[in-house]
């Protein structure tokens, strides 16, 4: 037993020598989370900031200069162009980015929207439809508005978006670091043949992988510390227990480095982990597991293998802990979710490994 | 032009050779044209507790009416607020409706932990359970609509991030493992220019990522009846002009790094911010002043508001003219850019 731990151990300091020989890739390593949070908890939002409009006067006459006016005052609206006619509508929709059209008759109101997205399609009538109710509410006391429905929100009073964002960023960080930084390595081994040449010392496959990635999982214990000072940077409190939440990290950030391994395993050459990390870890992971899209909106047999992503796990476990306050009683699923995919991305990479080995 | 051509036949030979890389070109646009835009119809489906305090036909009026609602999955009855609350906390329901006992408006409790699900599942709870439902004396028309919520939307932005990712990935990995194995500097013995080497990099990995957008088109057509509203050359020209952008920017990051590990560290978060900062995850209106800027300088942008004009919008090629001439002018300044540092260093 003695004997393995010191080859782990000197698989783990030759890797942590080339970390830190690489100074550029080391600061990457350490800096990408800490930008990708800081940058993005600021830039990224899923809250409508401003919405351009074009108006035209069908015959309103002053009501509808009135209305225009209260629009532009709106300070979540943009008045971006005034029409002439309703011929200019493709124009305006096409060259002058705005997303609706508000049209005033003698009698009515048209309102044109944009609708090649239905999520801001949405967003805009609303609030077009709000800000005009408010208006023809004011011209005639006589007019009865849709009758309010006081509405509270649970966990997340204020919506706010970094509630939504944090984990998301947090999802992207683990799932592209944690997995290309173990693939690359192992694969970087492979393609220089320093891997066979490993494998001729009596240091078995399981031993090998292993001590390559303790060095990984250690630096995923710094992303996860990244992770803890994002949400406090943010303002984002974790209700649940803290040792639950940093578990789950953790847990993630090792399921991620065995999906890595997993590819690495099977495929030669870096090309091959890269795109690979990309098309089958992130996009799947990252618009299928609920970050932007909710799991319950995705329908049929779908439905089902979303369940079995590790960021449908991750992202559940985390809201769950984060900001419900829940416990391990109802977050064992996920984790076993994620703990069983870890066991069997190693399994299948060893076999992998072992495979490419005796039939070179 | 012979030794483009020739250039154009190695690599395309290279790529042939590996069964892998064929194997991972073909399962590109499968899992992000075909499979994931399954998951992205955005249709709001929640599920609902009603709350009756006042034991009236109300309450049952209310779970009829919500349980019609295309956007509820499930409305059932629930004995108190606090049994809800537990089923909330175990994500059995999304919201609970709350029958006054003493007449009045209804209330509603959202679970918010998913701000942008919550809203949504707020408003349209709002809109079932007042009445009228929207303001009297307004029309809305709504323009563009592909007709399946938001499936083609996010269809034409995962198409631009397919051809992002083979073009940019292709391009850095293949002059990065050159110039690690020495290859560049062979090149430059025999006397080839820079200027030639990186076009005819460009123009392979162009060719390469046009090609595989053309079956991520075929596999939108066959799996979402996904048909482009505009002339097939007209965003097959928008590809070729965002492809060849991306893999100048490949080409520059692979000149900077240098080794194969830092370059594929660079690529990751140069892409991802790009790409995140592009629109297509959060949309422009959603963005501050001062990030919505950033636009400008972005290619990820200037595809993805192309690829929605022409594919969903049937706009005229001419109307995106600054969308093609832009995408080219980065390509220029950055292959331009790319020439000076590969001749420092090789």
């Amino acid at each position: 037993m003695d004997r393995w731990m010191v080859r782990i151990g000197a698989v783990v300091r030759k890797e942590f020598r080339h970390i830190f020989r690489d100074k550029v890739s080391m600061s990457l390593l350490f800096l990408m989370p800490v930008a990708i949070l800081l940058i993005f908890g600021y830039a990224l939002s899923f809250e409508l900031h401003h919405l351009n409009i074009a108006v035209l006067d069908e015959g309103g006459g002053v009501r509808a200069e009135r209305l225009f006016a209260r629009m532009d005052a709106n300070p979540k609206i943009r008045v971006k162009n005034h029409l002439m006619s309703i011929n200019e509508l493709d124009k305006a929709f096409a060259r002058n980015n705005v997303r609706a059209v508000v049209v005033a008759k003698r009698d009515a109101i048209d309102i044109f929207i944009d609708g090649t997205s239905n999520l801001q399609a949405i967003t805009t009538e609303g609030l077009l439809q709000s800000v005009i109710g408010d208006f023809l509410a004011d011209e005639n006391p006589l007019f009865s508005l849709p009758e309010d429905v006081p509405v509270r929100f649970m966990y997340n009073p204020a919506l706010k978006k970094q509630t939504v964002l944090i984990p998301g960023l947090v999802l992207m960080i683990f799932i592209l670091v944690s997995s290309i930084v173990l693939g690359t390595s192992i694969n970087k081994e492979k393609s220089q043949g320093t891997f066979r040449l490993l494998k001729m010392t009596n240091l078995s496959s399981g031993a090998l992988i292993l001590g390559k990635a303790i060095p990984y999982f250690l630096i995923s214990l710094f992303h996860v510390a990244v992770v803890l000072g994002g949400c406090l940077w943010f303002g984002v409190r974790i209700v649940g227990p803290l040792p639950l939440f940093i578990a789950l990290c953790v847990t993630f950030s090792v399921t991620c480095m065995s999906m890595g391994l997993l590819i690495s395993a099977w495929f030669d050459r870096p090309i091959d982990v890269l795109v690979l990390c990309w098309v089958v870890l992130f996009i799947p992971n990252v618009f299928l597991s609920g970050f932007i899209f909710p799991v319950r909106s995705i329908g049929g047999v779908l439905h089902y293998v979303v369940e079995f992503l590790p960021g449908t796990a991750f992202l559940t476990s985390f809201r769950d802990i984060a900001y419900k306050g829940l416990g391990m009683a109802y977050n064992w699923y996920n984790f076993s979710i994620l703990i069983g995919e870890t066991v069997l991305a190693s399994a299948a990479s060893l076999l992998g490994f072992r495979r490419q080995i005796s039939n070179r | 032009m012979r030794v483009i051509v020739q250039i154009l036949l190695k690599e395309l030979k290279q790529l042939v050779r590996s069964p892998g890389m064929i194997l991972i070109l073909l399962l590109c646009p499968f899992i992000t044209v075909g499979i994931v835009p399954f998951g992205m119809g955005n249709e709001t489906r929640v599920k609902v507790d009603v709350v009756d305090n006042s034991f009236s036909a109300r309450g049952r009026e209310v779970t009829e009416r919500l349980s019609h609602s295309p956007n509820v999955m499930q409305a059932s009855f629930s004995p108190s607020v606090s049994v809800s609350q537990e089923r909330m906390d175990r994500n059995l329901i999304d919201a609970i409706v709350i029958v006054p006992a003493g007449g009045g408006p209804c209330q509603l409790i959202v679970d918010g932990s998913h701000n942008i699900s919550g809203r949504d599942a707020s408003t349209f709870l709002t809109i079932q359970l007042s009445s009228p439902p929207s303001t009297p004396g307004v029309n809305v028309h709504t323009r563009f609509i592909s007709g399946v919520g938001n499936t083609h939307y996010f269809m034409s932005t995962m198409m631009a991030l397919l051809l992002a990712i083979i073009a940019c990935s292709l391009s850095t990995l293949s002059v990065v493992t050159e110039m690690e194995r020495r290859t560049l500097e062979y090149f430059r013995s025999i006397g080839m220019g820079m200027g030639l080497y990186v076009w005819s990099k460009i123009l392979v990995y162009t060719l390469i990522s046009v090609l595989v957008q053309l079956l991520g088109l075929l596999i939108a057509r066959w799996f979402h009846g996904f048909t482009p509203a505009c002339p097939l050359w007209a965003y097959l020209l928008l590809c070729a002009c965002f492809a060849s952008s991306l893999s100048a920017i490949g080409i520059i990051i692979a000149s900077y790094t240098g080794n194969v590990v830092r370059a594929i560290y660079s690529e990751v978060f140069v892409f991802l911010i790009l790409a995140l900062l592009s629109t297509m995850f959060a949309p422009l209106d959603y963005m501050s002043d001062g990030w919505a800027e950033t636009r400008y300088l972005n290619p990820f942008f200037w595809m993805a508001d192309g690829s929605w004009s022409l594919l969903l919008k049937g706009l005229r090629p001419v109307d995106i003219l600054p969308h093609y001439l832009l995408l080219a002018l980065f390509t220029v300044v950055l292959s331009t850019l790319s020439v000076f540092r590969l001749r420092k260093v090789a």
